[in-house]
């Protein structure tokens, strides 16, 4: 860790010049990610970096941001308390509450758990841009020079401080510590409570990181790259206190959980991640890649990528423009009441001979594309148990999570083919709100019990089913499968994995990224134009309403960044309502049901 | 004495700012005057009684009295309570002349600023702040140690009155002077004085919340005759001081920032109080706890009232806000344009529309609940439902006011269960007692309750829901709780037709699943129809182009919404009385509606009752009280009324069928089935043709919307208008022969008639138009020659002069 030596190592060697440090990019790769690096091998106190989601926010805490020490002779100084939990103290110092020098600072505590719903590559690419850090263990020896030099260094830094005894977990300590942990039976919550993973399937890390500045700017659910001081003082447990007040003991438990399952750091650097893509994202090292080919242009990765979605599609093609439409689709701009952008789609009609594995392989597919994506299998045992919103537990003060508090961006696919008949109970009922809340408005619904508040989401929602979902979407895409592909699809499927070779996946994996966050504009001329269609397409069909304008200004800009346009023309604009005219004609065709209503 | 309490005295004498503080609250307390009587005298004497210690003081007072001594309160809260509180002791013991000691504590109540939550920072330590939000949680009230006797283990001395503050305090050294007793004490649990200890949480309500933050919560801590005085779930203002306590410890055993003499060594001597071992200096985390020494339901500022808003005046509210504040309001109250002004600052986002707009804004104001001589109440709420097409805005509508409402309710018919809307009776997990359990309509009381898919909602529902529009309670008996409570509730719905769509040849009731009771139960009816016309569909387009292209909406709004807000609050207070002129036209309005209710008995879909009369006194109250005035006169009843009519008239008039009124009013003497149903009215039309085609065409050519009927109609009589002035003028016979009209009207429309079918079914429907005008609408006057036999509409049609009459228009009539 070359770079890591301008850095600070512990909080006391901080100062301000460090903040315009971890403006060098090259710096902040060099911090090891919490996220990818075992524990054990970081040491308390050690500069370290934690990706995810904010997942809550805790009330502020007042700490003592300095201090006055009196030694036993007499002696008095000052100690900082910024960016550590404990206080620095020597044998038989004590510490002068009441001194006229002490100075009281605010800091906000964030749940910060991992990016939900992560897949496989990203976090495979994450690690990959992580320092690794061999340092094992102190009692182990040591293999290389360099690694020496760094224990001695942080060697010779207690033997400076002894006088200092704080105590510090040392590796071996923490390691002792890890195993009694899950065994303690002080601890009244479980560790999967205190960890509050969105998705209980795919368990996320959680850390608890404390800000010290800039407290609104945080927003509840968003990408945050934070760096900061570790502190995994054993002392922080609450479970370990020997606390009788048994009233406030699952809320004292909460908000102090073992330190060696949700770690803490002080975070002095932060980093908004606009996406999830580790491929495209500037706070990650990347590794080089000698097979960039860059002549390839948006066009051609357009193409390829809308083929190889109709291959997994039944060769229809238009349902591939709309699946490809639905992958880059962002929520861009709100009004006071409509969330622009948002790309719902239902793609029915599958085909029945093949409904049993169908929905999973093309959910395989989807996640080798997608940086983070999640498969959620509608049965009704699912929808019945389940948490979806998340919601308050004053309790505990915590905000329990839920299955649809998800990042942005994070593609959320339901699988409506795995429902049957049967009785969905009250959480069923209400899942199926919430999830029809998200989609229409793309706001989820936390419950705080007396209140319920919204929090803007930007999660796509793609719903499998075989006939009309019971969700709503703003897209309906009835499949018109080829009976040749039929019979064929797993054949075509298997043949699209072995097209995915690693260097088009990450052709792919950047091209949605980069298309989903371009920007795209409509010009005057073209708002005329639109504005006139709109007056003639009501004159035709009395029953077309705004919502179809909606969608087709949605759909028009997602076809044209699709395609690499910046702004709107008349091509695109002509295509989009073509493929809405096909679009409707399909679900003209389809079966009616009864309480059917015009999409 | 013990060396600590000697300490403490010492330093006791020498705070001169809290001898003075104490010197002068005393001397308040003795000398402040209200209407020539020291106010504190009798609350002190209430502290007679032995459960009560906690004298309630008003700080404006205070204020009044001297600023000083205010001042130093605010600001030096923490460090002169234990002075002020010695003030009150001094005091009560003076009243009441007790003989033993007394420990008294001072509340203060009416400080001035009030705090959010998040506005809590580490500056506002120590002082004097009053804050309010949601009570989320509570705990169990324990007993606090406040001041304990201890015994020394070593020799038995006695040490008393070893303060506690909120953390168990041995005493330091053992006042024996031979004994070096430092460690060893045992807590005299008999002889020490305990206080009521409870904690609870508040939160942010929603309407401070920041977007994308998480509610912030603080802890309150509440003491002695505060305990057990709050509810989860209510909204509170809670007065007292902000202290910081250390996060891992309990409250019961921590050190505030001003107390933090934590020298103490923990581990002995713990009985009955729980103590704070092991943790020495490890923590530096803190965290803010309030100390509150007062509490009070949320007042009514800006609505978010616990309070019966009739028991806050005008006065009342003018002292809650700021001089800028203030102007604003009066500012606006002399706006001539108010009320377009305040409908385009509430819905600048909704195009068109302004009919519901001013229903809805009337409805925020109100009219004024009344109480008859028989104790019977009559609402003053004004309850709007909206009926109309998919996609024309309603649920916007409804979004929005639930946004901009502080007490609305936003909840849909569809979603919620019988208990979300009204209450249910629920058996608490632990207790098992049966609680009740507040649903929308209680939770929206004194507010506006916004009901989407109305017409899907539950008929249970539907039948509490009755309640509560018209007698503003809600009663529930179910599991052995029988309750009534209130739920002074506007509620604005919105349903959807049956079939989707409004069918404009049915009628109202036809076109949505209501009964008609709850029907008759809304004030105003707005019906949206989704209309193809150019203009709007240009400015939708042009809308929604914009909201895609990321256009920031240039709308005007002549006021933002928390100067509206304010203003509706305001005006809200106001209970306009109605003048004699305005109670007339009423008493007239009300004629005419109910006249023109019989005129067409059969077919009519809307009865006109005194409910409607009561809707008209409503929406004229409401009038009033948007121009802040004190009495209701007569332009704000002839908008009521307007609005009333606009409402009803839409429900009456779907498409005007006009071979129906020819079976009614024309056809007399052809016996017909008179159906309301569809098929009955083309039964009708194959009766009365004679031309050949098919029921369904004629049908078609026969039913004109109410828009076209409204547009001819108006050509019809502007021409015939001309023509009589014009008549006049020339001295020739006033008015035209009705062939002459029709032949004007068939030349006018000359150039759009292609074949001779067309041209019979024009002059066939011109000639149903004016009957209908003449007949039903009694816009045209046809004039007979006064010989004519009595029964001329029977048999008038044999007559050359009636099949041809003289037609004038309504003198009174006003083309709109």
């Amino acid at each position: 860790m070359p770079c890591a030596m301008d850095l600070p190592s512990t909080p006391d060697e901080l100062d301000a010049q460090h903040k315009d440090l971890l403006k060098d990019p090259s710096r902040w790769h060099s911090i090891p990610l919490l996220n990818y690096t075992p524990l054990h091998k970081l040491k308390d106190q050690t500069l370290v970096r934690f990706r995810g989601m904010i997942q809550d926010m805790m009330d502020p805490e007042i700490y003592l941001e300095r201090y006055e020490v009196k030694s036993p002779d007499g002696g008095k100084r000052l100690q900082g308390g910024k960016y550590r939990d404990c206080l620095k103290l020597a044998a038989g110092e004590e510490i002068d509450y009441n001194a006229e020098g002490n100075v009281h600072g605010e800091r906000r505590t964030m749940f910060v758990v991992s990016v939900p719903g992560l897949n496989d590559w990203s976090k495979e690419h994450e690690k990959q841009c992580c320092p690794q850090i061999e340092l094992c263990s102190l009692a182990e020896s040591p293999s290389s020079a360099k690694k020496r030099a760094l224990d001695e260094e942080q060697a010779m830094e207690v033997d400076g401080a002894s006088e200092t005894a704080i105590k510090r977990p040392c590796v071996k300590e923490i390691q002792a510590e890890k195993k009694p942990i899950a065994a303690s039976g002080t601890s009244v919550l479980g560790s999967e409570y205190l960890l509050n993973s969105p998705l209980p399937g795919r368990p996320s890390m959680a850390c608890m990181v404390k800000v010290y500045e800039d407290f609104d700017t945080y927003q509840l659910n968003s990408l945050v790259d934070f760096v900061g001081f570790l502190s995994v003082d054993s002392s922080l447990d609450a479970a370990s206190l020997d606390v009788d007040d048994c009233e406030n003991l699952s809320e004292l438990q909460a908000a102090h959980p073992s330190p060696f399952l949700i770690p803490r750091i002080h975070a002095f650097g932060v980093k908004m991640l606009p996406h999830a893509n580790p491929l495209l994202d500037e706070s990650l090292r990347q590794p080089m890649e000698p097979c960039e080919d860059a002549n390839s242009s948006q066009l051609a990765v357009h193409k390829d990528l809308r083929m190889l979605l109709k291959l997994c599609l039944f060769d229809d093609d238009l349902a591939a423009e709309y699946l490809l439409s639905h992958l880059i689709s962002t929520v861009y701009s709100r009004s006071e009441m409509q969330s622009i952008g948002k790309f719902a789609l239902n793609i029915c009609n599958l085909p029945k001979q093949c409904l049993d594995s169908y929905t999973t392989k093309l959910y395989d597919i989807l996640e080798l594309l997608l940086p983070a994506s999640h498969y959620l299998p509608m049965t009704l045992e699912t929808m019945n148990t389940a948490t979806f919103a998340p919601k308050k537990d004053y309790e505990t003060n915590k905000l329990v999570s839920g299955v649809l508090q998800l990042a942005p961006h994070t593609h959320l696919v339901l699988d409506e083919t795995c429902m049957h008949q049967g009785k969905l109970e009250a959480n069923g009922v209400l899942a199926i709100q919430h999830l029809a809340h998200l989609i229409n408005n793309q706001e989820l619904k936390c419950d705080f019990q007396y209140y319920q508040i919204d929090y803007h989401a930007n999660i796509p929602i793609l719903v499998l089913s075989e006939g009309r979902s019971m969700l709503p979407s703003d897209f309906v895409m009835p499949i018109n499968a080829d009976t040749k592909a039929v019979e064929l699809i797993g054949e075509s499927l298997k043949a699209a994995h072995h097209y995915l070779q690693p260097s088009r996946l990450q052709q792919f994996r950047k091209y949605l990224t980069t298309a989903r966050i371009s920007s795209f504009s409509v010009s005057e001329e073209h708002t005329e134009m639109i504005q006139q269609d709109f007056v003639d397409m009501r004159k035709a069909n009395v029953k077309s309403n705004a919502d179809d304008l909606h969608g087709l200004l949605v759909l028009s800009r997602l076809l044209g960044i699709a395609r690499g346009k910046e702004s709107l023309d008349n091509e695109t604009w002509k295509l989009a309502t073509e493929f809405e005219a096909k679009r409707r004609q399909r679900l003209q065709s389809l079966p009616k049901s009864a309480a059917q209503t015009r999409n | 004495m013990d060396v600590a309490d000697a300490q403490v005295g010492q330093l006791r004498v020498k705070d001169e700012v809290g001898i003075r503080a104490q010197k002068l609250f005393q001397d308040f307390l003795e000398e402040f005057k209200e209407d020539g009587e020291i106010k504190y005298t009798r609350p002190a004497a209430s502290l007679e009684s032995p459960d009560r210690c906690t004298l309630e003081v008003s700080f404006e007072d205070v204020e009044k009295y001297d600023q000083n001594l205010a001042t130093a309160i605010i600001e030096e809260y923490y460090h002169v309570y234990p002075f002020l509180c010695q003030s009150v002791s001094n005091y009560v013991k003076d009243r009441i002349g007790l003989k033993t000691q007394k420990d008294c504590y001072v509340a203060f109540t009416e400080v001035p600023t009030r705090h959010k939550v998040r506005d809590l920072t580490t500056s506002k330590i120590g002082t004097l702040i009053r804050i309010s939000g949601q009570v989320v949680r509570t705990h169990p009230v324990h007993p606090e140690l406040v001041s304990g006797v201890f015994m020394c283990l070593d020799c038995q001395t006695e040490i008393r009155n070893v303060e506690q503050q909120f953390k168990f305090t041995n005493p330091t050294i053992c006042r024996n002077p031979v004994c070096s007793n430092r460690r060893r004490f045992m807590l005299d649990v008999e002889k020490s004085l305990f206080l009521d200890f409870q904690k609870i949480r508040i939160q942010e309500t929603q309407a401070e919340l920041p977007r994308g933050c998480i509610p912030r919560a603080v802890e309150i801590i509440l003491r002695s005759e505060l305990v057990e005085t709050v509810q989860a779930g209510d909204r509170y203002d809670f007065t007292g001081t902000l202290i910081v306590v250390p996060d891992v410890s309990v409250l019961a055993n921590i050190g505030t920032r001003a107390e933090t003499s934590s020298r103490h060594k923990p581990g002995e001597g713990m009985e009955g109080v729980t103590g704070l071992k092991a943790l020495g200096m490890r923590e530096l985390n803190y965290r803010m706890a309030f100390l509150a020494c007062s509490v009070q339901a949320t007042t009514a500022r800006f609505g978010g009232t616990d309070l019966p808003m009739s028991e806050v005046t005008a006065e009342d509210m003018k002292k809650q806000m700021t001089d800028a504040e203030w102007h604003k309001i009066y500012e606006m109250s002399k706006d001539r344009n108010l009320y377009q002004n305040l409908i385009s600052s509430l819905f600048p986002s909704i195009y068109g529309n302004d009919e519901v707009k001013r229903g809805i804004l009337l409805q925020q104001f109100g009219g004024v609940a009344k109480t008859t001589t028989e104790k019977t109440s009559l609402r003053g709420d004004i309850n709007v439902c909206i009926v109309g097409d998919p996609s024309t805005a309603k649920s916007q509508f409804l979004k929005q006011v639930s946004d901009f409402s502080p007490r609305a309710i936003y909840t849909s018919g569809k979603a919620s269960s019988a208990a979300g809307l009204t209450a249910a009776v629920v058996r608490d997990e632990e207790s098992f007692d049966f609680v009740i359990e507040a649903g929308a309509l209680m939770l929206a009381d004194n507010g506006i309750c916004c009901i989407d898919e109305f017409d899907k909602m539950d008929q249970r529902d539907q039948v509490a829901i009755h309640e509560a529009m018209e007698q503003q309670t809600i009663s529930i008996a179910r599991a052995g709780v029988r309750a009534t409570l209130n739920a002074r509730t506007s509620i604005l719905a919105a349903a959807n037709p049956i079939n989707g769509r409004y069918d404009r040849s049915k009628s109202l009731q036809q076109n949505i699943q209501l009964s008609a009771p709850i029907m008759s139960r809304f004030d105003l009816f707005f019906i949206l129809v989704d209309e193809c016309n150019e203009v709007v569909d240009y400015a939708i387009a042009r809308k929604i182009v914009d909201l895609h292209s990321n256009i920031e909406e240039s709308v005007e709004r002549a006021y933002t919404r928390e100067e509206v807000l304010r203003y509706v609050t305001f005006a809200r207070q106001f209970k306009p009385v109605i003048g004699q002129e305005a109670g007339r036209m009423l008493v007239e309005n009300y004629g005419h509606l109910r006249q023109r209710d019989t005129g067409t008995s059969g077919r009519s879909t809307w009865r006109i009752t005194v409910r409607q009369l009561e809707s008209m006194i409503r929406l004229s109250e409401a009038m009033a009280k948007l121009e802040c005035s004190n009495r209701v006169l007569e332009r704000h009843v002839k908008e009521a009324f307007r609005l009333l009519n606009k409402s009803i008239i839409r429900v009456e008039q779907p498409d005007i069928h006009l071979d129906d009124d020819e079976g009614l009013d024309v056809d007399d003497g052809i016996q017909h089935d008179i159906d309301m149903e569809n098929n009955g009215a083309a039964a009708n039309i194959d009766e009365n043709m004679d031309t050949s085609g098919s029921a369904a065409v004629q049908k078609k050519k026969f039913t004109l919307s109410f828009e076209d009927y409204k547009n001819l109609s108006t050509m019809l009589v502007l021409h015939m208008r001309g023509e009589e002035a014009r008549c006049e003028v020339e001295g020739s016979d006033t008015g035209m022969r009705r062939s002459e009209v029709v032949t004007w009207y068939l030349e006018q429309v000359a150039e759009q008639i292609e074949s001779e079918d067309e041209l019979i079914s024009r002059k066939n429907l011109i000639e149903k138009l004016i009957d209908r005008l003449i007949y039903h609408d009694q816009v045209i006057i046809p004039l007979k020659t006064s010989t004519l036999k009595p029964s001329f509409r029977a048999q008038g049609q044999d007559d050359d002069q009636a099949e041809d009459p003289l037609l004038v228009v309504h003198p009174n009539y006003i083309v709109e």
